[in-house]
């Protein structure tokens, strides 16, 4: 087997700026035909005036444009599920490009992009499947433990136990996340079998746990973070109803978080990828 | 009040003057908690889905009298002359006649005597229990309001409906077990207390109702707001809406009172019932209203307490002190208070005065604006409560529209005007029971003729009004001069004065005045220009207006709305962020 060899310089940024380029790309199949049925909307003369006075005027637009939007609605559904499988492709086809540098030859990324795809869906339904199941369980236990805990811990008491258990919800449904990750990071190391791959990937999570939970946790926060000071700047600053400059700010503010979100994502990928190599030497010896 | 089985035990008095100008033949009790008696009752009969709150109540209510007797008849015994259901309704007993053996003359006065039992049901809506909390109200029988020209104003209990009856002196005294609490309007007075028990004493005047509240959990918070003794009742949990309730009462009592006339009683209570109980919240008695909500809420940037809290306190002027019928002319005290608790949160918050956080505000008036537009074209606004179908046409049209058409009419004729014609009707009809004539008299005086049609139409027809630009076209240029021809059209029944802006263009922008556009016209605009985009109402003075897409007419492709697009892209993009497999 070749030893692993660091990727040439450039490539992963190539990588980025290509997943960030279609991304893009497959943002604007759903936002294009929502733009053009918002944007026919004759209750404003000026772009800015959208977004002054606590953005009242915004809320005009949406209710004016409501019937125009419902009648889309079937399509916008049809559009996001093609993006949505298209960015599972591109998902797909990030993973093998991650783990290319190991093989030399395109032709086979392709082959082993056809072994891997099928797989990959599989592992993407069966992800969303398992959150549904358990967020289902979850709303049922919020439900019924509010009424039976208030006479004894009071409202705020319940409430705090109730956000507990949504807390808990939530690490579960990252578990699941994480888990489903590093079983996708099996199927392209090995190109195992999906079974193989998770019961694999659950061994790796088990030894582990606490280096692959803070690293998404870290990860996650921080596209949240990003995500916040970009809203926070973008508000409090007024960027959208400022001048062409504070618009322009606005612009690379937000393109610069998309973008730092995706490499963060990518950078958990390969790190992962690395992992599962770990797994396999130790494994061997 | 027994707490382990949920009943008020009450001995009751009642003196009253025949002060019409017709004999009295009968007299009329509202028994209301007997719409919880049974489920073929006129309240219950309506489906859960049409009444303002949608639960069941799986455990019944009633309200029994025991006793009834006329001291000026000799004690004489009235129960068998008490109807046992209301008129033409045999399964709904909330509307009682009492059919008395001598007339009571103008001017003379019956004292009744009665002893009743109120059962209160499991909290479904205002009245009831949940756990150890007690909303304890329409719980004794009530006489109905007769009118001076001998007519009883009674009703039975209807679903969409609220309360009625006459200004009186109310002198209470309560006995509950020791532990609880007690929250009721007026000053208090301790009168005794044993091992088990308390009792305490309440007066108050000039009042039409006394509702009542009983808990083991209450926390009081006092406070004084010049000569007005307001207390909060609220669970421990509740100390930073108890904060934001008192700031909200201090403002309201000062603005409302200046608006209109000063609070005109000497104490406020304010209840806060727990989250099992929210279904007593949201609600006006004279000199007590009850709020509501999570203990979270003031952390979250949601100013609902606030918009609760004044607009409960609105219903102090507009049905407390003025007691318009509620069941009658709903408009009359939701709309007006409504309207009135609208323009107190624009004063207090501006444009975050429904939802303020450091990336996002919102007004109270924006949401109550679409709102309104959705409950165009549905009939009159001052109808009966029950005639409204259901609960969501109540409040789209009575809590929303009749607001904004009032909005509307400050934008167009002037806000000051407006609040000057309302604040006159308010202090001319203090403790009067006025109607909707009354109301429309003093909008006649105090308002300009087309606004006072606008309302007239409104409340007693069908006020609706779409102004649109229809057309624009251009003949070419003669001796420079374009020959620009705007089309344009008023549908509906409502007429208001507009601004029609036109941008050409060399980027010239003008306006001109129309007093009145008719149901299709064409404005010549010769210019050196070509018209651009025309524009009706650019400030946006007619919320009332059915449709806000039609106002604006552009020649040639829209512009680029690059804000627009870069908002959508963003939130699409956030989206991904979190969701890319």
């Amino acid at each position: 087997m070749k030893a692993w060899r660091k990727p040439r310089e450039g490539y992963r940024l190539k990588l980025l700026l290509f997943l960030y380029a279609s991304s893009i790309g497959l943002i604007w199949c759903i936002a294009t035909p929502l733009y053009a049925a918002l944007s026919n909307a004759a209750v404003f003369d000026t772009d800015v005036g959208l977004f002054r006075a606590g953005s009242e005027w915004l809320l005009v637009v949406l209710d004016a444009q409501r019937s125009c939007i419902s009648a889309l609605s079937a399509a916008l559904l049809m559009l996001g599920s093609f993006a949505y499988a298209a960015n599972t492709v591109l998902s797909t086809a990030a993973w093998i490009l991650l783990h290319s540098k190991r093989l030399l030859a395109w032709p086979s990324i392709v082959d082993h992009f056809g072994d891997c795809i099928g797989k990959l869906v599989i592992i993407a339904v069966g992800t969303a499947g398992s959150v549904a199941v358990l967020l289902g369980c979850w709303y049922v236990v919020f439900g019924s433990i509010g009424a039976w805990l208030e006479p004894i811990l009071g409202e705020r008491g319940t409430d705090w136990v109730q956000l507990a258990t949504f807390a808990i919800a939530l690490c579960a449904t990252a578990a699941i996340f994480i888990v489903a990750d590093v079983t996708r990071a099996v199927v392209v190391t090995d190109r195992a079998s999906t079974r193989f791959a998770l019961s694999t990937a659950l061994q790796i999570c088990g030894r582990a746990w606490p280096k692959l939970g803070f690293d998404a946790a870290g990860r996650v926060l921080s596209v949240v973070a990003l995500q916040a000071s970009t809203a926070w700047a973008v508000t409090h600053f007024q960027w959208l109803s400022g001048t062409a400059l504070t618009f322009f700010a606005a612009v690379v503010s937000v393109e610069a978080s998309a973008l730092l979100s995706i490499m963060l994502r990518v950078g958990w990928m390969a790190y992962l990828l690395r992992e599962v190599q770990r797994f396999k030497r130790t494994v061997r010896r | 009040l027994d707490a382990a089985q949920h009943r008020v035990q009450g001995t009751e008095t009642i003196e009253w003057r025949n002060s019409s100008e017709v004999p009295a033949n009968e007299l009329y009790l509202h028994a209301y908690l007997n719409a919880f008696a049974g489920p073929r009752s006129r309240f219950l009969r309506q489906a859960p889905e049409h009444r303002r709150s949608s639960s069941e109540s799986p455990i019944p209510g009633g309200l029994i009298i025991r006793k009834l007797s006329a001291r000026e008849l000799g004690d004489m015994d009235l129960l068998p002359r008490l109807a046992k259901h209301s008129p033409d309704d045999p399964d709904d007993a909330t509307d009682l006649r009492v059919d008395l053996p001598t007339a009571v003359a103008p001017g003379q006065v019956v004292t009744l005597d009665l002893e009743f039992t109120a059962v209160l049901p499991a909290l479904v809506e205002r009245a009831g229990f949940s756990g150890t909390f007690h909303a304890i109200a329409q719980w004794y029988p009530k006489l109905a309001r007769r009118t001076k020209t001998g007519e009883w104003k009674h009703f039975s209990y209807d679903a969409l409906a609220e309360f009625s009856s006459d200004f009186g002196d109310y002198d209470v005294t309560l006995d509950v077990p020791n532990g609880f609490v007690i929250a009721a309007p007026g000053h208090s007075t301790l009168v005794a207390q044993d091992a088990t028990r308390h009792r305490e004493r309440y007066c108050t005047s000039a009042v039409h109702d006394f509702a009542w509240f009983a808990w083991d959990r209450f926390v009081v918070t006092t406070a004084q707001f010049g000569t007005v003794n307001a207390r909060v009742y609220a669970s421990r949990d509740q100390a930073g809406n108890t904060r934001r309730t008192l700031e909200s009462l201090k403002f309201g009592l000062d603005q409302f009172g200046t608006w209109l006339f000063p609070y005109p009683y000497a104490d406020l209570t304010v209840v806060h019932p727990p989250d099992n109980a929210r279904a007593a919240g949201g609600m006006e008695y004279p000199q007590l209203i009850t709020t509501g909500g999570p203990w979270f809420l003031s952390d979250v940037g949601l100013h609902a307490i606030e918009a609760l809290t004044l607009h409960e306190l609105g219903h102090q002027w507009f049905f407390g002190a003025i007691a318009s019928d509620e069941y009658w002319f709903p408009v009359l005290d939701e709309g007006l208070t409504s309207w009135l608790e609208a323009k107190a949160m624009q004063r207090r918050f501006g444009n975050a005065s429904l939802i303020d956080t450091p990336f996002f505000s919102v007004s109270e008036a924006a949401l109550r604006h679409l709102q309104a537009r959705r409950y165009s074209r549905r009939g009159p606004l001052a109808i009966p409560a029950p005639d409204f179908g259901d609960f969501d046409g109540l409040a789209g049209r009575v809590y929303a529209r009749f607001p904004t058409l009032l909005d509307t009419i400050g934008a167009v004729y002037g806000e000051a005007r407006l609040a000057t014609a309302i604040a006159g009707f308010a202090r001319k009809y203090r403790f009067a029971h006025p109607d909707v004539s009354d109301f429309l008299e003093a909008m006649r005086m105090g308002l300009d003729h087309g606004a006072y049609m606008a309302l007239s139409t409104s409340l007693a027809s069908d006020g609706w009004v779409d102004f649109a630009v229809t057309n624009i076209t251009v003949a070419p240029s003669t001796n420079g001069v374009f020959e620009n021809r705007i089309q344009l059209e008023r549908r509906g029944t409502l007429d208001f004065p507009i601004e029609l802006q036109v941008q050409f263009e060399n980027g010239h922008i003008a306006r001109r005045h129309i007093v009145s556009v008719r149901s299709s016209q064409w404005i010549d605009w010769p210019y050196v220009s070509r018209v651009r985009v025309a524009t009706l109402d650019p400030e946006h003075r007619i919320a009332i207006d059915d449709d806000l897409g039609n106002q604006s007419r552009r020649v040639g492709p829209p512009d680029t709305n690059s804000r627009l697009a870069l908002l959508i892209h963003w939130i699409l993009s956030i989206l991904w962020s979190f969701g890319w497999p």
